[in-house]
């Protein structure tokens, strides 16, 4: 449509503008500007305004529709064409209202957006989730290590001081490098080993004279978290020991051991040093005695 | 951040409880319901317990049909909250009717609207029955502020705009600019009282009782606001009081024109009032851009023109007038957590 079409010489044909159109239906009925503005409370100003489609001079796109329905009313013309032609230059607001937002009921503005919202929200649930079960994997999986870890630990441990005899037999009677290949077949890990089967001989006699009760001790070179809890799951140490502590514990095998500051505590087992260092993750050293 | 992530999958709606009718606007689908405010309760009475038997177009039909064991009510009276736990029993039923059945839905926020004269007490009321219901915030707005959204009124620029609101059971009147009601007024005049002013009339003149439903068709068919050239007539059944027989009379529109004087004077008078009170710079807006009524009573035949009669001002009828109020409330429902003045607070 042509808002600044200058002349209503064209017949009441449907291409005539909205201000052409009442004007002619008001000269058609030989009403004055004058007589309209008191029917409708218009001012003359806004009238003409209306009747030259200079429709930015009224307030605004509710007003310029509302006040040309009342006119067309008053005409008795039919309002539903004229509308129509306001619609593209001032929509209705039933149909969208631009400045307040996106969320309007003309569905299909909002199709696009909303399976946008959803698709991002989706996606981040999604991932979300894959690192919620990442992380859960991630925790389940930390306590099987040590455990896994322990049999492998322990047994050198076990088979060692079952073995002791024979090791120490074997170290006074057969050659050097058989108790190297005999220790590393045993023990799969090398570094428990060496620390293990070297004091074997010298211990052996003292792990007998001690009180089988008396079973840890502990040295902390520095203030340490020590847990100990026995096999009746009874706490023997739950604390922060401070530094330059002391301490034996007796109880019932097998102990479960947690230290935290591991590297500055020494731990003996049946007067047996331990190595924490194997079984320390970041600064936690977590183990089983039996 | 949680609580954007809930927005995702809920579907935040807007309400419109009415006195007459209530509608729901959700986000992003328009307006999903629109019906009577009307419960139908069952009364068991071994057992003494009470049970929503239907609630909006089903209990309307039930309204002044019931046997003794059922009660249909609308809770709502004068656009507040006549029946707390009946509305809140309502409002649950409606929002479930519009809730898309999902596995994972979490519960929607929603924006009502409550009449500008109702007291603290009353918003407190209607938005402890929205939280029963079960949404996860209520923000409350004023139904001139609603209904001038809903119109498409500049509200946000500081322009004054005036707004009448004729619902069910009251009129609000309001002038708004710069996003906030500047002055507002609410009488408790609406629809239900043109109605009893028709059924008082025709008891009065006629010696005739007719029930609600009758006068309401009346107003519709013949109803106005101010008098026109043409005179309509129509013909009513209703019961003569003298013989108790049913009986079948003609009324004209002026005679219901004469019925409506007084709520329509009222409403007048309440327009009146606010334009007396509002500060001069914003009348002088209102004066060149007049006002714009909204609700189910600016479909009254005329109405626009006895206000512009009585006030001088331009006056037209928002268009989807019946829809005004709920439509500006969903617009509103983007608004919710920005800064703004046009929800209203409850301490």
């Amino acid at each position: 449509m042509d808002h600044f079409q200058p002349a209503p010489e064209a017949s009441a044909n449907p291409a005539v503008s909205v201000g052409a159109s009442l004007r002619q239906a008001r000269e058609a009925a030989g009403l004055s500007l004058g007589d309209v503005a008191d029917r409708l409370k218009l001012s003359l100003r806004q009238l003409e305004a209306i009747e030259c489609d200079d429709f930015e001079a009224l307030p605004g796109a509710a007003f310029v529709r509302g006040f040309v329905r009342n006119y067309a009313r008053f005409l008795e013309l039919d309002d539903a064409p004229l509308m129509a032609m306001l619609d593209t230059r001032f929509p209705s607001s039933l149909s969208s209202e631009p400045d307040l937002g996106t969320a309007t009921d003309a569905a299909t503005d909002t199709a696009p957006v909303v399976p946008a919202r959803r698709g991002f929200a989706l996606a981040g649930l999604a991932g979300g989730l894959i690192l919620l079960l990442g992380v859960g994997w991630w925790w389940s999986q930390r306590p099987v290590e040590p455990e896994s870890e322990a049999p492998q630990g322990l047994q050198p441990m076990l088979t060692e001081q079952a073995a002791s005899p024979i090791v120490a037999e074997s170290a006074a009677s057969v050659s050097g490098p058989a108790v190297g290949t005999d220790a590393a077949s045993v023990a799969s890990v090398p570094k428990t080993a060496p620390v293990l089967s070297a004091p074997v001989p010298a211990s052996a006699p003292a792990a007998a004279s001690t009180n089988a009760g008396e079973a840890l001790e502990l040295n902390l070179k520095a203030s340490a978290w020590v847990s100990v809890t026995d096999a009746d799951g009874k706490k023997l140490v739950f604390a922060t020991l401070p530094a330059g502590t002391q301490r034996s514990l007796a109880g019932k095998p097998p102990f479960k051991v947690v230290i935290g500051n591991a590297p500055n505590v020494e731990l003996r087992y049946k007067g047996q040093p331990v190595d924490l260092a194997a079984r320390t993750r970041g600064t936690t050293a977590k183990l089983e005695l039996n | 951040m949680f609580r954007s992530l809930t927005g995702y999958f809920s579907n935040d709606l807007a309400i419109d409880l009415g006195t007459a009718n209530t509608l729901i606007y959700m986000r992003g689908k328009g307006i999903v319901l629109d019906e009577p405010s009307v419960v139908a309760i069952h009364h068991d009475s071994p057992t003494n317990k009470k049970s929503i038997l239907a609630v909006g177009i089903e209990a309307k039909k039930m309204l002044g049909r019931t046997p003794g064991s059922i009660q249909a009510i609308r809770p709502m009276k004068d656009g507040v909250i006549a029946d707390f736990t009946v509305t809140e029993q309502m409002l649950k039923q409606f929002i479930k009717k519009v809730s898309p059945s999902r596995f994972f839905t979490a519960s929607p926020s929603i924006v009502i609207c409550v009449p500008c004269g109702s007291t603290q007490v009353e918003r407190r009321a209607i938005k402890d029955s929205a939280l029963a219901a079960g949404a996860r915030r209520v923000e409350l707005i004023e139904e001139p502020m609603a209904a001038a959204i809903g119109a498409g009124l500049p509200v946000e620029e500081p322009t004054g705009s005036m707004v009448v609101d004729i619902g069910g059971g009251t009129t609000e009147v309001g002038v708004i600019s710069l996003g906030g009601v500047v002055y507002s007024n609410s009488v408790r005049v609406g629809g239900d009282k043109f109605d009893e002013a028709i059924i008082n009339y025709i008891r009065r003149n006629y010696g005739m009782l007719i029930g609600e439903t009758t006068a309401e068709e009346i107003k519709k068919t013949i109803g106005s606001a101010f008098p026109g050239a043409e005179v309509r007539e129509m013909e009513v059944k209703g019961r003569n009081l003298a013989e108790g027989i049913p009986r079948s009379f003609t009324v004209s529109s002026n005679e219901i024109l004469e019925a409506l004087t007084e709520p329509l004077n009222q409403i007048v008078s309440a327009v009146k009032i606010a334009l007396e009170q509002t500060p001069p710079e914003l009348g002088a807006d209102i004066a060149d851009k007049g006002m714009v009524l909204t609700g189910g009573g600016a479909l009254l035949k005329d109405i626009d023109r006895l206000l512009a009669e009585e006030t001088g001002l331009p006056v037209f009828v928002a268009e989807g007038p019946l829809t005004c109020v709920v439509r500006g409330s969903g617009k509103a429902l983007d608004k919710l957590g920005k800064i703004g003045t046009i929800f209203t607070n409850v301490p």
